[in-house]
């Protein structure tokens, strides 16, 4: 089994018809038309006019005319790969695979003895990647936290560096806001493929591109949108448009306020290098009533991502919309509750990639027990939406026979071979209460931690080749 | 129609959340004669300081505070220009935005919204605001508050910027300062000199009060 087969799963289920995707869809063309959308990235805003649209130079509204977005859009490669170091860890996207990535990127820590946070540092982004690179269910690293002892000129690029060099799995940056921190990032990631045309094939670097909501394309990130695609680098649009907020306050109106924004990025990175990759992101969320604030772990949340993922099988783009990460301020019980609940339908509607494993509090607190509690909460849930094989083999009739009235399927070879396939947490087991006394009483959030620095302090991740090092640690100081 | 019921109207106006009453019933005062500062002080002050009450208690959400300041604001603008200069009407200014490199926006409307709400007069900057003209526009306006919005641990560190020019212009004193958003806390804000932290829009609104009748 290769390592992409351990996140296959069952084939998308339809939580909205063609016709209400469709009702959308044009609520969204007809905005993008006539409305527009701010485009503050002079980059973006050539390649749209030249494409054709149309563009008001003092006021940078971009209007689209529909034809226009619908040409641009098909230039979008329906199926890509995302690229790991090394090919063992690629992930193909290709509407039957369910990955997950670490969130990014907190700025705090947790300490569960002292219940306190302190500042997170370069080492937490070493620690997690090791940790997440030894994770059977993550997929995806994203660099967990801002290091706060590294100067902000240069901390985006050393925490690349500090992921590259510890998890061979596949990566995505989601704090780039300069074209000029997008391009030393392309070098870097070219460094470790082999070379910037390799790096246009193997996609070993994503980056995620966050809209403005409602209706704006932000200067510093959209420039570095258009340095992303010149190099092929995939985009997860990520429009965060917050229901009663942001967005209006329902699920319909909200979708299509990010269906703009969504379509008017990827056009405008179609525009300037057609068949750039991309996928349709999204994290939106509905606003606390009461305070305003970023509620993820809303019911709402969770129909609004579904919602999403509908739109990107309308479109028929790759799709990373929705994710874990509760909003409770400290990790634990809460966090744990709204993640297991937000998981299990947004892959069945069909999320190829979800954010979120690890940070507490809006994605602002890194707590090791929590990475190690969600990352059991996604195994559970990949598993349980796996598809159900109903092959002769699997319907074992002979065995059945054979066995026949009253015995039991114990000492059966089809059974030695088959249970191997079952999911076994990797936090805890079915041993007896006598045990849990035995072993401290301890609680599973404790455990929780303590097994990760068990992990971090034993595992070893494949090493970067010390040439690449070297180039990677030259691109760093150079900046 | 006598002064109370356009008082009343005036209130009504606020408390109902709707800018359209709310400029008929100013309308109607400004054409019965009535002194604007009676307008405001009897009729719109109250109902809307009733408003940030009924927020804070949590007994009404956002959009209702929202809504609420619109109704205000569309009153004031055609009382105000009628009340001569010397007679102060709000609390005090504030001078609020978002710090430079930094265009998180929607707490720092919220905060804006209700400070308003509660009486100060409020000259928003909007977001990505360099540190000097946090300081040109407070002195221009001569305002006792300054609020600074970070979202980010690599913009918070504008915050103690504002404070640092502050003290090094030797007006330190002049502009009281407050800071909030996401990563910020009591402690940094301690830290860096500030006056003072607010964690959400309702003990912003009490930080000001306090920061108002200052010195
Ligand atoms: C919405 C959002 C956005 C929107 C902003 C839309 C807008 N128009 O404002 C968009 C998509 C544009 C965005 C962009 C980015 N974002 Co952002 N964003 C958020 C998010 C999810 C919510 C922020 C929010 O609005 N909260 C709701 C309001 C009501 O709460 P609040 O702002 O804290 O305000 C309250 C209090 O703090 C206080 N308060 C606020 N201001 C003030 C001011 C004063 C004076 C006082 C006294 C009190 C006060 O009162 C408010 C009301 O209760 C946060 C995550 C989070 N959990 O906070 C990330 C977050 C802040 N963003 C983050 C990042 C990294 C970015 C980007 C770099 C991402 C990217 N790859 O493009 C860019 C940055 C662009 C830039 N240069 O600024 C990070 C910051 C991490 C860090 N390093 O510190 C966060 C924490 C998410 C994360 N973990 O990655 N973002």
């Amino acid at each position: 089994m290769s390592f992409a087969d351990r996140f296959r799963v069952m084939e998308p289920k339809d939580f909205m018809n063609d016709s209400d995707r469709k009702k959308i869809h044009d609520a969204a063309l007809n905005v993008l038309e006539t409305t527009g959308i701010k485009v503050h990235s002079s980059v973006a805003r050539e390649s749209l006019k030249r494409a054709g649209a149309v563009v008001d130079e003092d006021t940078n509204v971009v209007k689209c005319p529909a034809d226009l977005v619908g040409a641009l859009l098909k230039k979008i490669p329906s199926k890509i790969v995302l690229a790991g170091r090394t090919e063992e860890y690629d992930l193909p996207l290709d509407r039957r695979h369910q990955y997950h990535t670490t969130d990014g990127c907190g700025i705090s820590v947790w300490n569960d003895e002292t219940k306190t946070r302190r500042k997170s540092t370069l080492e937490d982004i070493r620690k997690t990647a090791v940790l997440g690179d030894w994770m059977p269910y993550l997929s995806i690293y994203e660099p967990m936290v801002v290091a706060h002892d590294i100067s902000s000129k240069s901390h985006v690029l050393k925490g690349l560096e500090t992921a590259m060099e510890n998890t061979t799995k596949h990566i995505e940056t989601e704090s780039t806001t300069t074209p000029e921190e997008a391009r030393a990032q392309v070098e870097m990631a070219a460094a470790v493929v082999g070379s910037k045309d390799e790096l246009k094939e193997r996609h070993y670097l994503s980056a995620m591109v966050c809209t403005v909501s409602p209706l704006i394309l932000d200067e510093g990130a959209t420039d570095a949108a258009m340095v992303w695609a010149e190099n092929h680098v995939p985009v997860h649009i990520t429009g965060m448009a917050s229901m009663g907020l942001t967005g209006p306050a329902t699920i319909a109106g909200s979708l299509v306020v990010n269906h703009v924004e969504t379509m008017a990025l990827a056009c405008a990175m179609q525009a300037h290098e057609p068949g750039s990759p991309l996928l349709y992101g999204s994290v939106q969320s509905s606003m606390d009533p009461k305070t305003g604030a970023y509620n993820s772990g809303s019911p709402e949340t969770i129909l609004i991502s579904i919602g999403n993922v509908e739109m990107a099988k309308f479109l028929d783009l790759p799709c990373s919309a929705g994710g874990i990460g509760g909003s409770s301020r400290i990790p634990g019980l809460r966090v744990s509750i709204e993640n297991s609940v937000l998981c299990s339908p947004l892959i069945t509607a069909g999320s190829e990639v979800m954010n979120g494993i690890g940070l507490a509090d809006g994605s602002t607190l890194l707590s090791y027990e929590q990475m190690m509690l969600d990352h059991e909460i996604v195994g559970l849930a990949i598993n349980s939406q796996k598809d159900i094989e109903v092959s002769d083999e699997a319907i074992s009739l002979d065995l059945i026979k054979k066995v026949g009235i009253g015995r039991n399927y114990l000492s059966e070879m089809h059974t030695l071979k088959r249970v191997r396939e079952f999911y076994l947490p990797t936090l805890w087991d079915m041993s007896s209460f006598e045990s849990w006394v035995e072993g401290g009483k301890k609680d599973l959030f404790a455990a929780a931690g303590e097994k990760a620095e068990k992990i971090i302090s034993s595992h070893m991740p494949e090493k970067l080749d010390a040439s690449v090092s070297n180039k990677l640690k030259q691109i760093v100081k150079d900046f | 129609m006598d002064e109370k019921e356009v008082q009343k109207d005036l209130a009504d106006a606020i408390l109902s959340y709707d800018s359209v009453a709310a400029e008929k019933a100013a309308k109607a005062a400004i054409k019965m004669g009535m002194d604007p500062l009676n307008a405001i002080e009897k009729g719109l002050s109250p109902a809307i300081e009733d408003v940030g009450d009924k927020f804070e208690k949590m007994e009404i959400y956002l959009p209702e505070l929202m809504l609420a300041a619109d109704a205000m604001r569309t009153a004031m603008s055609l009382l105000l220009p009628l009340i001569p200069k010397d007679k102060a009407v709000s609390k005090g200014t504030v001078v609020i935005g978002t710090v430079q490199g930094d265009i998180h926006e929607i707490g720092k409307n919220i905060v804006s919204n209700m400070l308003m709400a509660s009486g100060f007069n409020v000259e928003d900057l909007g977001v990505d605001v360099k540190t000097a003209t946090f300081v040109e526009e407070a002195q221009k306006a001569n305002a006792k508050i300054i609020g600074a919005s970070a979202l980010m641990s690599s913009t918070i560190g504008s915050q103690k910027d504002i404070i640092d020019y502050l003290t090094s212009m030797k007006i330190r004193k002049k502009h009281a300062v407050m800071v909030g958003g996401g990563p910020t806390t009591g402690q940094w804000s301690k830290e860096i000199g500030a006056d003072g932290w607010g964690e959400d829009a309702a003990t912003t609104v009490k930080l000001a009060n306090k920061l108002i009748k200052r010195k």
